[in-house]
């Protein structure tokens, strides 16, 4: 069973917040010693709050906040990209040619309060 | 990353995200290394870039968002490089719209590529290369929701 269902037409819940940054991080293997200043998080960011309605905090697009995070001040980029990938079964070396489509990209980059009331700076990637 | 079956309406067979199920918290939203992100809003570009950030394929969107055990999501990784450009006219949005999210700020439209690779399952991926891909929609800016609209 398949949707076509844009990402960006998706609502937003705010289902609550427990994002530990060490568990989800992306790797950095050029450098580690950054990642674990960036990482060790206490705190949570906030979501966003839910549109009427809608039960995933996920608004984006023309006109439409691309943040997912609340008390987010900074930087954000946002794209909805078409391509094509070649899928490998790892197990037989089988090869196939897919499109990509739309693929929701965005960065956040700037100060954020968290849940514990205080200003972090942070970085995040929507994937 | 979503990736269909070619043609016309081609049924969805990857959905790769960040994450689990049921979806909580920073949704499709994970924490990268700053110096993942470069941002030049003069120059109308900017760029992010990861790797092997952790992910879950759901196979569909819908099985993502409200069913999430079919099939049972994978566990993988997805690096990427993304980046922006052409952003030269920025303009004002303030939005008090609750359905489309209550922020300020100002955004320039541009374009965007991507190139991403990715193993999850018994798969793995690699997608073309940046400059074949296309955006229907990009736009780089700042902006500021929450706590920040009321200081």
């Amino acid at each position: 069973m398949s949707t076509n269902l844009p990402r960006r037409k998706l609502g937003f819940g705010a289902l609550g917040a427990t994002l530990l940054g060490s568990a989800a991080a992306a790797q950095d293997d050029d450098n580690p010693r950054e990642r674990k200043r960036q990482l060790l998080w206490t705190f949570a960011p906030v979501p966003v709050t839910a549109a009427p309605g809608n039960f995933l905090h996920v608004f984006g697009g023309p006109g439409e906040d691309n943040s997912t995070i609340s008390n987010f001040k900074g930087s954000i980029g946002s794209a909805l990209i078409n391509g094509n990938v070649t899928r490998t079964k790892t197990k037989t070396g089988q090869q196939d040619y897919f499109p990509f489509i739309n693929a929701n990209m965005r960065f956040m980059t700037g100060m954020f309060k968290g849940t514990d009331g205080q200003e972090h700076p942070g970085t995040f990637a929507f994937v | 990353m979503d990736v269909y079956l070619p043609g016309t309406g081609g049924a969805q067979i990857h959905d790769l995200n960040p994450t689990q199920f049921p979806p909580v918290g920073l949704f499709w939203t994970v924490p990268i290394p700053v110096g993942g992100v470069q941002v030049d809003l003069d120059n109308g570009k900017a760029s992010m870039q990861a790797s092997k950030v952790p992910i879950f394929d759901y196979g569909t969107l819908q099985n993502a968002t409200s069913i999430g055990s079919s099939p049972p999501p994978t566990p993988g990784w997805v690096s990427f490089k993304v980046i922006w450009q052409g952003g030269t006219a920025s303009m004002p949005v303030n939005s008090t719209d609750p359905t489309k999210g209550i922020f300020s700020g100002t955004f320039a439209s541009c374009m965007a590529q991507i190139e991403w690779q990715a193993q999850a399952g018994d798969f793995s991926f690699e997608s073309d290369p940046l400059e074949t891909s296309s955006s229907t929609f990009a736009e780089i800016g700042q902006e500021m929701n929450g706590s920040y609209l009321t200081v």
